[in-house]
């Protein structure tokens, strides 16, 4: 069992991080090697992830759901998934809140990952490291995401008045799944009325 | 005749020619009839590292070794050694002695049958003077035909009775001698993989090695632009003989190795199981498909499948097939032979890290390679420290590993005492960690007594270096695992042999060069620092991509 107990102080407001942080596809692109694949009607969703535990590069597949809660800026993820061996099967579970810090936004993040099968005994004490390293390269991410985007420097003589919290510009492919996963996850909330 | 005589002339029938052990009421007279037939008998100071000796030679002259033991005590210490062996598919053949036959009130009692299960050893039961030869026979048979050790228990009343001396059927006789023909369909599948791959894999184990199928094998990583990696039992094989060797498929190879093996998408597996350690439970080659080459009538691979071509045969008759058919097809692949992946297994220098008084245990195999000549074989030990010899050796040299083998330290000393009289007394080195080494210690009187030239080069760090190491990384206390030693080159001199405990690398050259001029039964105690975790352990401990 490898826990996950982080918090991430982001240098931005809660409805912006809460922003990313409720969009699949904008937590994928957080993550390295991960991708985000077909989205099922019960607002679940494929996903994919190359992770290396020390030489050796791992595939996983894995089902992932979402549930979010846009009034306390809390959320669930729970994923469950094997490798591409299908040697190695994969289940985890986090919970993540945003709140308001002290001139930042502070995200509490806890989970747990759980591996059965030929892959726990091969990377042993490594996979709790390789989490690790991999929840720093989010929280990074994060950051970098969340931050607002630089304004066009400033012509000589001319005055720099505004600043822009427009998302970074994403390929009309991660645009359409955003759209798609907010439209199902908006589905999936009207049927729990 | 006695049976006891009839059961050392049966054993000789069988090949022993040398038998290890430790006698007592039980064997004595066993022991006298094999000396009084020639056989030369290793007196040793504990029956473990007797068996111990008996699995090195077997694994050495690929024939079954001899372990001799009295009752009760005396089989109850070969415990671990038997499951090394047992693990390690040793053919061995333990000669048990027996409290009189249904005496369970004698003192030193003990149901060896059950015992014998417990520790993973097959049993036969001398129960009738009668039956003694041919319970020899079917001893030897089993160890040759499982490849595994057998316990011969016989009590020693039954041993002194009288019996007729019939003319003894070694079991070599039961055995067919026939070469395995692979099945045409079968090369012509292999034949296909192949035309549809683009980087190839050859693994090559120690079938393949003891079938003398290099040249075979050279001659197919050529047609198919391959990779040669080795199992870690035949490490360093061929590596002098092409610039595409990877060294070994698994956790020991290095960074550039296992980065390259994990693109392939075809592997030829030639007397190689494919275990788990060598493909990484399929991990490592993710993409690929499987063509495997063995005289076994089938194996199942590391990863819990079988090959998608699996050729029964022997290796050097498929791979001869196999080559031809590829010809024949015009089939010929540049695969991975590329200047750009010469220059990534080109292995980049190292700077190493010592501390006053403790070498950088990778500057201390390096200076072995560079030292020792390539007829000096090696055995490998046990523990952190094994690694580091493990991945770096690079010299081509006969290598015998005890990795995986119930991974019980204490072993590898034993092993080339063993590998060295089968070997007609040629010098061996192991390299091996100080707490492996002190565990079996009086075993080097033996090899002093019978003049064995061993060199026990011991990597030592003062501690037991796996559990020092796996201390730190699980936040617990490393100082625990720390156990000072007195200097081993002192003791190896005060036991009869040579010795140096040496803290720079140019002592270290200095003490090799002794041995080198003058082999005899050696111990080189190198201080080693802890502060140099091995690739391995930083894999496994700490996730890193080194």
């Amino acid at each position: 069992m490898i826990t996950i107990t982080e918090e991430i102080a982001v240098p931005s407001t809660p409805s912006r991080v809460w922003e990313i942080i409720s969009d699949p596809a904008e937590v994928v692109s957080c993550i390295s090697g991960a991708e985000l694949g077909a989205s099922h009607e019960d607002g679940s969703f494929d996903g994919t992830l190359v992770v290396k535990f020390g030489a050796v590069r791992v595939k996983f597949a894995a089902v992932v759901a979402l549930e979010l809660d846009p009034e306390t800026l809390e959320g669930r993820l729970t994923a469950r998934g094997r490798d591409g061996q299908r040697a190695t099967r994969f289940t985890a579970e986090a919970t993540f809140r945003v709140r308001q810090g002290d001139g930042e936004t502070r995200v509490q993040v806890d989970g747990e990952i759980s591996l059965n099968g030929k892959l726990a005994s091969l990377v042993e004490a490594g996979a709790g490291a390789v989490v690790s390293r991999m929840t720093k390269e989010f929280s990074d991410q994060l950051i970098q995401r969340c931050a607002p985007e630089r304004a066009p420097e400033a012509a000589p003589g001319i005055a720099l008045v505004t600043t822009t919290t427009t998302p970074p510009a994403r390929s009309l492919f991660g645009r359409l799944r955003a759209w798609w996963a907010r439209l199902r996850r908006k589905e999936a909330h009207a049927k729990a009325e | 005749m006695k049976v006891y005589e009839v059961l050392a002339q049966a054993f000789v029938a069988e090949g022993t020619s040398d038998v290890f052990g430790m006698m007592g009421d039980a064997n004595m007279h066993w022991m006298n009839a094999l000396a009084q037939r020639g056989v030369r008998l290793y007196e040793v100071r504990h029956e473990g590292s007797g068996l111990g000796m008996a699995d090195g030679w077997a694994r050495a002259a690929g024939r079954p070794g001899v372990v001799t033991t009295t009752s009760g005590p005396g089989v109850a210490q070969l415990a671990t050694s038997m499951i090394c062996a047992s693990r390690a598919r040793t053919p061995l053949v333990a000669f048990c002695g027996e409290t009189p036959w249904g005496d369970q009130s004698a003192v030193q009692y003990l149901d060896q049958r059950r015992f014998a299960a417990a520790i993973e050893c097959g049993f036969v039961h001398v129960s009738r003077p009668d039956l003694a030869a041919e319970a020899v026979q079917k001893a030897f048979y089993l160890a040759r035909t499982e490849s595994r050790p057998i316990m011969l228990s016989a009590p020693i009343d039954v041993q002194k009775q009288e019996c007729e001396n019939d003319d003894y059927v070694p079991s070599l006789n039961l055995l067919p001698r026939v070469r395995s023909l692979p099945d045409p369909a079968g090369i012509e599948a292999a034949c296909e993989i192949i035309r549809d791959s683009k980087r190839v894999v050859v693994i090559a184990g120690r079938g393949a090695r003891r079938a003398d199928a290099g040249e075979q094998i050279l001659r197919l990583q050529e047609q198919t632009g391959a990779l040669l990696a080795t199992t870690l039992q035949a490490k360093n094989w061929l590596c002098d003989r092409t610039g595409y060797h990877v060294g070994i498929a698994g956790l020991y190879g290095n960074k550039a190795a296992m980065e390259l093996l994990q693109e392939a998408d075809c592997v030829i597996a030639v007397g190689a199981s494919l275990n788990h350690y060598t493909i990484e439970h399929g991990y490592l080659f993710p993409e690929a498909r499987y063509i495997q080459i063995d005289t076994a009538p089938h194996v199942v691979m590391g990863n819990g499948a079988v090959a998608d071509c699996y050729l029964q045969a022997d290796a050097v008759t498929a791979l001869t097939q196999l080559s031809q058919a590829l010809e024949s097809r015009s089939v010929r692949l540049d695969g991975y032979h590329t200047a750009d992946v010469r220059t990534r297994l080109t292995i980049p220098p190292v700077e190493f890290r010592s501390e006053p008084g403790r070498l950088d245990p990778r500057e201390v195999i390096q200076v072995l390679d560079t030292e020792l000549p390539g007829e000096i074989g090696l055995v490998l030990g046990s523990g952190h420290q094994t690694d580091f010899g493990t991945m770096l050796f690079q010299r081509s040299r006969e290598v015998m590993s005890n990795y995986g083998m119930f991974g019980a330290i204490g072993q590898a000393p034993l092993l080339t005492i063993g590998a060295i009289v089968a070997g007609g007394n040629k010098p061996a080195f192991v390299v091996e960690g100080d707490a492996s080494f002190l565990m079996h210690l009086p075993e080097f009187e033996t090899a002093c007594r019978y003049d064995i030239p061993v060199l026990v080069v011991v990597m030592n760090d003062e501690a037991l270096g796996a559990e020092y190491h796996k201390a730190m990384a699980s936040g617990l206390d490393p100082e625990l695992a720390v156990i000072p030693t007195p200097e081993l080159g002192q003791v190896a001199v005060a036991l009869g042999g040579g010795g140096a405990t040496v803290r720079t690398a140019e002592q270290l050259r200095a003490a090799l060069n002794e041995y080198v001029r003058n082999p005899r039964p050696t111990v080189i105690d190198v201080r080693i620092t802890r502060d140099v975790v091995s690739v391995p352990y930083r894999r496994l401990l700490y996730g890193e991509d080194v």
